[in-house]
C-alpha cells in the first residue's frame, strides 16, 4: 500500500543535492556570461577604436595624396604658343622639413578654374583637444574623430623629400653659387602616424601607420638665375 | 509501466531544458561574434579598395609605358610583327599635325573612344587592345579577386597634351564599370594628363646647320631652304663656308647671298652639349635616354640596322658611336619623320635619303649618286665635309611634325585626381 508511493516524492536530500547542483551549475554559467559579455564589450572597444584610426588615417592619406591638384596644370607645362609657364597655386604643403602634428594642404575644386586657392580648397589636419580635427576652408575646423569614444595621443605627419635635378634640361648652364638654379623634381611622401586609446578603456591603446606619395610633384627652381 | 511513463516525461523535460540552455549560449556566442563578422568585413573592404585603387594606378603607368614604347603591338598588346600593325600610341591616339586626340569607334551610333583594358589572372597580366570595340578580357574564374583596369584617352587643352582616365577594380568581368559595386567589388577612377617631351624642340633655322665650318669643295651640294618664317638661311655655320658649285635655294623675293650665313658668333659660343640642347631642350645624353628614343649598337654600315628599328615603329634613333649610312637606302616618310642623333661622326655614302633630322658629331657625304637627299634638317655639332651632289633640304613641315607629334610623353605636374 505505502510502498508505491515511497517511490514517487523526493527525499530532503535529494532536494539538496539537486538544489546545490543546480546552483553551482547556474554560478559557473553566470561566470562564463559575465566573463564573455566582458570580453564582449573589450573587443567591441579595440575594434571601434582601431576602425576609427583606420577611417582618419585612410581620410588624411586621401587628402594628401590629392595635394597640389591644379585643373589648369597645363598652363605649367612649356608651349611654343607664346604662353609663360604658371607656377602651380596649389602646390604648397606644409609641414615642408620637421614632423609636426598639423598639416595643411590645397587642390582645386574649381568647376571651371580660377588660378586662385579659393576658401573652400583649404585643407588641412590638426591635433586638438585629443582629437584630429580637418580644416574645410578658412577657419573652419571640425572634428574629424569622435573625443567621447577615441582621444587621439600623437598625430604625426612627417614629411620626406626626394629631388631630382632637372638640370639636362636646361639651354644654359646655371650660374655659380646659383641656389634656384638648376630646377629640381620632388617627389614628397609623409609618413603618418595616428596613435589613441580609448575613454572608455584607457587600458586599450592602439596606433596605425600609414605612408602616402603624394601624386601631384612639383618643380621648384628655374633655369634663369 | 506506469512507473516507465514517469521517467520518461521527467527525462524529456530535462532535454528540453539543455537543448534551450544550450540555444541561448548560441545566441550569446554568435551576438559576440558578430563584432567579429564586421571587423572582417570592413578588413575585406579595405583591402579591396586599396587593390582597385593600386590598379587603377598600375593603368596609369602602364599606358605611359605603352605610349613610350614605339613597338607595333597586336590586339593582346604584345609586339607584333604583323603587317600593318601600328604602335600603341599610333592605335589609341590619332595625331593631326598639331595635336593628339583619342581615336574613337562608333558605339552604336555614339562615338566612344578606344580602351585598352588588362586583367591579372594566374601569375600575370593578359591585356586586350582592340582598334574596333569594347575590350575583351577572360572571366575572371573562383571567388578570388581578378584586379582589372580599363584606360582611355582624352583630348587635352592644348596640343601635346592628352589625358589618361583610368579605372581600376578587383573584378574585370564588367571592365571596371564605375558602378560596379556589387558582391562588395570595388573600383576607383584615376585620372592624369601626359605632355609630350617634344623630340625637336625648336626647329634650326637652316638646311644644315655646322658648329664649325663647311667644306664642300667643288662639289654641287644642294642647299634649299624655301621657308621664309625661319629665316631663310640655307646653311648656318660657326665657321667658314667653303663651295664654289653649291646650288641654293632661298625663300621667294630674298636675295641668295643671304642664303651662307658663316662665321656666326653665337653658334660659335655654344660649346659641347650646348649646342646640342639649342635645338633639343636637353642635353645628348638625356635625349638618348628617354622613353621613346631607341639605341641602336652597330658597327660598319647601320643601314639594316636603322632600317630594322623604324619599321618597328621607332622614330627617334640613338645611335652609340659612329654611325655609316651607305646608298641607296631610305628612312622616314614626310608623314612620319624620324630624327637620328648620332655620339660620333655621320659617315654618308651615295644616295641616302631620309625623311626627319640629323645630328652627329661632324658630318662626311661622298659618292655621287642620284636621290643623295636630307629633306628636314641636317645638323652638325662640328664640321661638314664631302664631294657629293647632294641635297639638304629645310622643310617646315616635317620640323613641325617633329616637334608637335614626336617625343616622349611624361607625367604633367599637378594634374593627378581620383575625383
Amino acid at each position: 500500500m505505502s510502498t508505491p508511493h515511497r517511490s514517487r516524492g523526493l527525499s530532503m536530500i535529494e532536494l539538496l543535492v539537486g538544489t546545490a547542483v543546480g546552483l553551482i551549475i547556474v554560478a559557473a554559467g553566470t561566470i562564463v556570461v559575465v566573463h564573455n559579455a566582458r570580453e564582449n564589450r573589450s573587443l567591441v572597444i579595440e575594434a571601434r577604436l582601431m576602425q576609427d584610426l583606420r577611417t582618419a588615417a585612410d581620410i588624411v592619406s586621401r587628402d594628401l595624396r590629392r595635394a597640389g591638384y591644379w585643373a589648369a596644370s597645363a598652363s605649367g607645362v612649356r608651349s611654343d604658343d607664346g604662353n609663360a609657364v604658371i607656377a602651380n597655386p596649389y602646390a604648397a604643403v606644409t609641414p615642408d622639413a620637421a614632423a609636426s602634428d598639423a598639416v595643411s594642404l590645397s587642390f582645386s575644386r574649381d568647376a571651371s578654374e580660377n588660378g586662385v586657392v579659393d576658401s573652400n580648397e583649404r585643407f588641412g589636419f590638426r591635433l586638438r583637444t585629443s582629437a584630429i580635427e580637418l580644416q574645410l576652408g578658412d577657419n573652419n575646423w571640425q572634428a574629424l574623430t569622435d573625443p567621447a569614444t577615441l582621444a587621439v595621443t600623437t598625430f604625426s605627419v612627417e614629411p620626406r623629400t626626394e629631388e631630382t635635378s632637372l638640370a639636362r634640361f636646361c639651354a644654359e648652364p646655371c650660374a655659380a653659387g646659383s641656389t634656384s638654379c638648376p630646377p629640381r623634381q620632388q617627389i614628397k611622401s609623409f609618413a603618418i602616424a595616428i596613435s589613441g586609446r580609448s575613454t572608455l578603456d584607457a587600458s586599450v591603446r592602439r596606433s596605425v601607420q600609414s605612408a602616402v606619395r603624394l601624386r601631384n610633384v612639383s618643380v621648384v627652381g628655374s633655369c634663369e638665375g | 509501466m506506469r512507473t516507465a511513463s514517469i521517467h520518461q516525461q521527467r527525462g524529456a523535460a530535462a532535454l528540453v531544458v539543455t537543448m534551450l540552455l544550450v540555444f541561448a549560449m548560441l545566441i550569446v556566442v554568435a551576438y559576440a561574434n558578430r563584432n567579429l563578422v564586421v571587423e572582417a568585413r570592413s578588413s575585406a573592404n579595405q583591402y579591396r579598395s586599396t587593390q582597385a585603387f593600386e590598379a587603377a594606378e598600375a593603368g596609369l603607368e602602364w599606358a605611359l609605358a605603352k605610349l613610350n614604347d614605339a613597338a607595333t603591338i597586336g590586339d593582346d598588346c604584345l609586339p607584333s610583327a604583323a603587317p600593318g600593325a601600328l604602335s600603341f600610341r599610333d592605335r589609341q591616339l590619332h595625331f593631326d599635325g598639331v595635336r593628339f586626340a583619342p581615336v574613337n569607334w562608333d558605339d552604336a551610333g555614339t562615338p566612344a573612344p578606344l580602351q585598352a583594358a588588362c586583367v591579372r589572372s594566374g601569375g600575370g597580366w593578359s591585356c586586350s587592345c582592340p582598334t574596333i570595340g569594347a575590350p575583351v578580357l577572360a572571366a575572371a574564374t573562383g571567388a578570388a579577386t581578378a584586379p582589372a583596369f580599363r584606360v582611355e584617352f582624352a583630348a587635352g587643352p592644348r596640343p601635346g597634351i592628352v589625358r589618361a582616365i583610368a579605372t581600376g577594380c578587383t573584378r574585370g568581368d564588367t571592365l571596371c564599370a564605375a558602378t560596379s559595386d556589387a558582391g562588395h567589388e570595388a573600383a576607383t577612377r584615376v585620372e592624369v594628363a601626359f605632355g609630350l617631351v617634344p623630340g625637336l624642340r625648336s626647329a634650326p633655322s637652316a638646311a644644315l646647320t655646322a658648329h664649325g665650318n663647311v667644306d664642300a669643295g667643288a662639289s654641287a651640294l644642294g642647299l634649299h631652304n624655301r621657308d621664309s618664317v625661319s629665316g631663310g638661311a640655307a646653311v648656318q655655320a660657326g665657321g667658314s663656308v667653303v663651295g664654289n658649285a653649291l646650288r641654293l635655294t632661298a625663300p621667294a623675293g630674298s636675295a641668295l647671298d643671304g642664303s651662307i650665313v658663316s662665321g656666326d658668333a653665337n653658334l660659335a659660343s655654344l660649346a659641347g652639349d650646348r649646342f646640342f640642347a639649342r635645338w633639343f631642350g636637353m642635353d645628348k645624353a638625356a635625349w638618348m635616354a628617354q622613353a621613346a628614343a631607341t639605341r641602336i649598337a652597330c658597327s660598319g654600315d647601320c643601314g639594316s640596322a636603322i632600317a630594322d628599328a623604324v619599321a618597328a615603329g621607332t622614330r627617334l634613333l640613338a645611335v652609340d658611336g659612329d654611325l655609316a649610312l651607305e646608298g641607296p637606302v631610305s628612312f622616314g616618310t614626310p608623314l612620319r619623320p624620324i630624327v637620328v642623333v648620332s655620339t660620333g661622326a655621320l659617315r654618308l655614302r651615295g644616295a641616302v635619303a631620309l625623311h626627319g633630322v640629323v645630328v652627329a658629331r661632324s658630318i662626311d657625304w661622298r659618292d655621287t649618286a642620284a636621290g643623295a637627299l636630307i629633306q628636314g634638317a641636317a645638323i652638325s655639332e662640328g664640321d661638314y665635309s664631302g664631294d657629293a651632289t647632294a641635297d639638304i633640304v629645310h622643310d617646315a613641315a616635317i620640323l613641325a611634325r617633329l616637334q608637335c607629334g614626336s617625343g616622349s610623353f611624361a607625367r604633367v605636374n599637378g594634374s593627378w585626381k581620383d575625383f
